[in-house]
């Protein structure tokens, strides 16, 4: 049996036509097709004129911001493993990360560094978008979905500074949840719903740790879907 | 792609760098995650313990990986062992480090670990990061000279014999009255530090006050009481202060008849006073340095005080001499004549009183500020001026604060919490011009030492089980009339009974099991040195018969241990051939002639034997011979782990021994 008759064979099976329902032939239909029913692919257009992936468009700051995040997706998800969010046991575990843990350091360097790099990225992002005045009509939903996602960005960001649980989060968290107290009315209310009490302790870092590694992320990502999906439907990163 | 300079082009060639980049730091991580300097220390031990073993000495080579001494209890992860491989083995005693073995001590590595004691991280695995050496590592080791400072952290109260400068440090935390002004947990203030100063103006000359508020080492050098750097103007207000705190039953007299004096040194003589008090530094060390009271006090007061201390100074630890009048006057002639202080001047003196603030209202209310804004009140009680607050911060925690909340100011001083100790204990006002801390003037030794003891007032928590418990006896207080008498001779200023009272002389506490009550008796009315070559202390007290009567009688009936037969022998005389066969043990088996004099032969370490069964009872030589450290932890005897026929047969020799020539009387 030659291979390209054993590929013929594979291709035709129920299994493999289950999976990929579209074959190779180039044609703008079959390209198109490809696209749309894949749930990865179809974040791209299926065509994307030369002229708009030029780099001064965007210089990429969209794509990095997202590429940061999959990072801290893939970092912080192997964190999880190490990681108990519990007084006297998160910043030991810090200590084991740096000394026993095989890679342990490099790990959270890497989802340290990622994430100051996010916060940076992200904010360059809405730079751009704004000095390119990318926030006109009919991109103003997005702009706004934007928004949302910086200020995610700076949220995640805020509550993973906590984890560690060493002076510099506990200072740092003191202050963030003292100006979120000095809001009107609802501001100490706030402060307490945060905090799981009055001060910052076991309950403040469970919090944290929730809101952390699954609330935002999660609203994070689909808002990120909502966000690409608008990017295309507003008709790609052209100028207008 | 259209536009020839777009950065898009530049594209795949800047993926491609950015890959190998990755592809390198993938590389290196993994590559300096595994290289950890642990594992070349470890390699390092291993080839060592190939080369001892070619020694025939007992050292293994392990495997290589990390190893830690976990102590859930309190909350220990120790990885020092990862790389100080040899502190268990004794073989490698002096190899160089890492590797060497850990001096013996008290406590094992495994079961307080290595950071309780020498602090630094001990969940780190890189030598700089153990040692806690780190900018923000709020507990780095202790240097060794700080060390023993570990040990208070669990003996809270009590001694312990191996941390010789805590115990010192302590004792000087106490003596110096730190305790004054902080807060210091494991400290009480009973009663006032320094002396009461109430009637001080009937006790003490102008110009001595002024010198000694001035500066205080200068007459007396080992005194606590602290240099205030007053001014001038200000040692005069509180001077004149002082000065108008009198006594009313005192005379103030400076006169005294120098005839007597003559009479006055004999007396003086007899009642010992040099056992406790020195003269020009040479003497007790119990009492003040007498060497220039003459100088100091009014001799009005000195009669006074002679008479009854406890009238002046309830609280004074001098006992009280039962001197007839005329003796007292002649002791005072003595002392003004023999300890007379040439810098004080008559006139000198009156110039200085003339030059004080005259004693208005507003002149004592001004001083009396004063007095309470130096805190004299921490130490010294004086009527009519409340109680003090504590001046100083409170010193719990002191041990392990961090140093970022020590303020260094801007001396040349190394940022961490033990040097800035040692630089605030030898130069309070170091830190700061406007600081309160006097100076004491200790010396490096001393500064050190309190240092150590602060250090170990760490808010470190351990469990109950690792903290040194004190077995709580109650303090002695005899009461009743024996109880009068024992505050009246104040004999547990120097000796101990029940572990309350001085050290300087014999503990008690068993006191009627040791000695016969004839011997104690004749040694209250004449003591006498048991051993040659120490000095004569005991002072003659002059008690009555009834009060010889008094104390003996309680020694007997209270200060007893019953396990402590009084007589070994039928009726106290051992059969000949047992005190025979106990000469043999004494001069040929044993040796004891080495230390101890019979008859005027033999060493003068330990005390002369002769008729020592006429002072001691042969049970208790018996119950001595076989273990001497049992009642005296520190005493040179060696304990020989005689039986009790060897052990009998040396007391039968003992107490057969007569009493040497020309002291059959006492």
């Amino acid at each position: 049996m030659s291979v390209a008759e054993l590929k013929e064979r594979l291709v035709g099976t129920q299994v493999w036509k289950s999976v990929f329902r579209h074959r190779y032939i180039d044609s703008n239909r079959n390209r198109a097709l490809t696209v749309f029913s894949n749930v990865f692919l179809h974040i791209h257009p299926v065509k994307i004129p030369e002229k708009n992936l030029r780099f001064w468009h965007t210089m990429c700051l969209g794509g990095l911001s997202f590429g940061l995040f999959l990072v801290l997706l893939v970092t912080g998800v192997l964190l999880m493993f190490y990681y108990r969010p519990a007084v006297p046991q998160a910043y030991r575990d810090m200590k084991e990360l740096e000394f026993v843990i095989s890679s342990g350091a490099f790990l959270r360097n890497l989802h340290r560094w990622a994430a100051h790099a996010m916060v940076v990225a992200v904010f360059l992002h809405m730079a751009r978008v704004f000095y390119s005045g990318a926030y006109r009509p009919p991109r103003e939903f997005n702009w706004v979905v934007g928004v949302v996602l910086l200020v995610l960005t700076l949220l995640l960001s805020y509550t993973g500074y906590l984890l560690p649980w060493d002076q510099l989060a506990y200072w740092a968290i003191t202050v963030g949840t003292n100006m979120a107290e000095a809001a009107p009315l609802i501001g100490p209310k706030f402060k307490f719903l945060l905090l799981g009490g009055n001060i910052i302790g076991e309950n403040a870092l469970v919090r944290f740790y929730v809101l952390h590694c699954v609330v935002l992320p999660l609203a994070a990502a689909a808002l990120l879907a909502v966000h690409f999906w608008r990017v295309r439907k507003d008709g790609g990163v052209r100028p207008l | 792609m259209s536009d020839s300079n777009s950065p898009m082009r530049r594209m795949p060639l800047l993926f491609c760098l950015a890959s190998a980049a990755l592809l390198v730091v993938y590389a290196v991580a993994p590559m300096r995650d595994y290289f950890r300097e642990w594992r070349r220390f470890q390699k390092d031990y291993n080839r060592l313990a190939d080369e001892k073993l070619r020694q025939n000495m007992p050292v293994r080579p392990g495997p290589i990986g990390i190893r830690q001494i976990w102590i859930r209890e309190l909350d220990v992860v120790d990885r020092c062992v990862t790389c100080h491989l040899g502190v268990e083995n004794r073989f490698l005693r002096g190899a160089p480090q890492p590797f060497g073995f850990h001096p013996v001590t008290p406590h094992n590595t495994r079961d307080i670990g290595c950071t309780i004691c020498h602090r630094g991280q001990g969940a780190a695995t890189t030598v700089h990061g153990a040692h806690g050496r780190l900018k923000w590592w709020e507990d780095p080791m202790l240097p060794g000279r700080y060390l023993q400072a570990s040990c208070g952290q669990c003996h809270k109260g009590s001694e312990v014999p191996e941390a010789w400068l805590l115990n010192d440090g302590r004792t000087l935390i106490q003596a110096a009255g730190c305790i004054g002004c902080h807060k210091i947990p494991g400290y009480e203030r009973r009663d006032p530090i320094g002396p009461v100063l109430d009637g001080i103006g009937s006790k003490v000359r102008g110009l001595w006050l002024f010198r000694w508020l001035k500066d205080p080492k200068s007459y007396l050098e080992r005194t606590f009481m602290p240099n205030f750097q007053l001014s001038d103007e200000q040692a005069r207000l509180l001077t004149a202060f002082l000065l108008a705190q009198k006594f009313a039953a005192v005379e103030v007299s400076e006169t005294t008849d120098h005839s007597l004096a003559d009479q006055g040194q004999i007396r003086y003589r007899e009642a010992r006073c040099i056992s406790c008090h020195a003269q020009g530094g040479r003497g007790g060390t119990f009492g003040p340095d007498l060497g220039k009271v003459g100088g100091k006090v009014r001799f009005g007061w000195l009669e006074s005080w002679l008479r009854n201390p406890k009238a002046l100074f309830p609280r004074t630890r001098m006992p009280q001499f039962s001197f007839p009048d005329k003796d007292i006057r002649a002791v005072v002639a003595y002392m003004a004549s023999e300890f007379a202080d040439p810098s004080i001047d008559g006139r000198e003196d009156e110039q200085l009183v003339r030059s004080l603030p005259p004693a208005t209202r507003e002149n004592l209310a001004a001083g009396r500020k004063l007095y309470q804004r130096l805190g004299c009140g921490g130490c010294h009680r004086l009527k009519g001026v409340e109680e003090p607050v504590e001046l100083g911060p409170d010193l719990a925690g002191i041990g392990n604060k961090d140093v970022d909340r020590l303020d260094f100011g801007n001396l040349p001083v190394d940022r961490n919490l033990w040097s800035w100790l040692f630089t605030k204990i030898q130069t309070p006002r170091a830190f700061g011009k406007t600081l309160k801390m006097p100076d004491f003037h200790f010396s490096e030794e001393q500064g050190r030492e309190i240092v150590v003891a602060l250090l170990s007032l760490t808010d470190k928590r351990f469990p109950a089980r690792y903290l040194a418990s004190e077995q709580q006896a109650g303090p002695f207080r005899p009461q009743g009339e024996f109880g009068r008498l024992m505050a009246k001779y104040e004999c547990l200023s120097c000796h101990r009974i029940q572990r309350e009272g001085g050290k300087i002389a014999p503990d008690l506490s068993i006191i009627g099991s040791q000695a016969k009550p004839q011997w104690i008796a004749s040694y209250f009315r004449l003591p006498y040195s048991l051993r040659p070559i120490l000095t004569e202390r005991m002072p003659l007290l002059g008690m009555s018969g009834q009060e010889i009567q008094t104390a003996v009688g309680y020694f007997q009936t209270v200060l007893l241990d019953d396990s402590i037969p009084q007589q070994l022998f039928p009726r106290d005389r051992p059969e000949a051939q047992e005190i025979a066969r106990g000469k043999e043990l004494y001069f040929n088996r044993y040796g004891c002639q080495a230390c101890h004099q019979v008859n005027v032969a033999g060493g003068y370490v330990g005390p002369a034997l002769d008729g020592v069964g006429s002072r001691l009872f042969s049970g208790y030589i018996f119950a001595y011979l076989k273990n001497p450290q049992r009642f005296k932890p520190a005493v040179p005897e060696p304990n020989y782990n005689l039986n009790d026929s060897d052990a009998a047969a040396l007391a039968a020799y003992l107490v057969s021994l007569p009493p040497a020539k020309g002291t059959e009387g006492r």
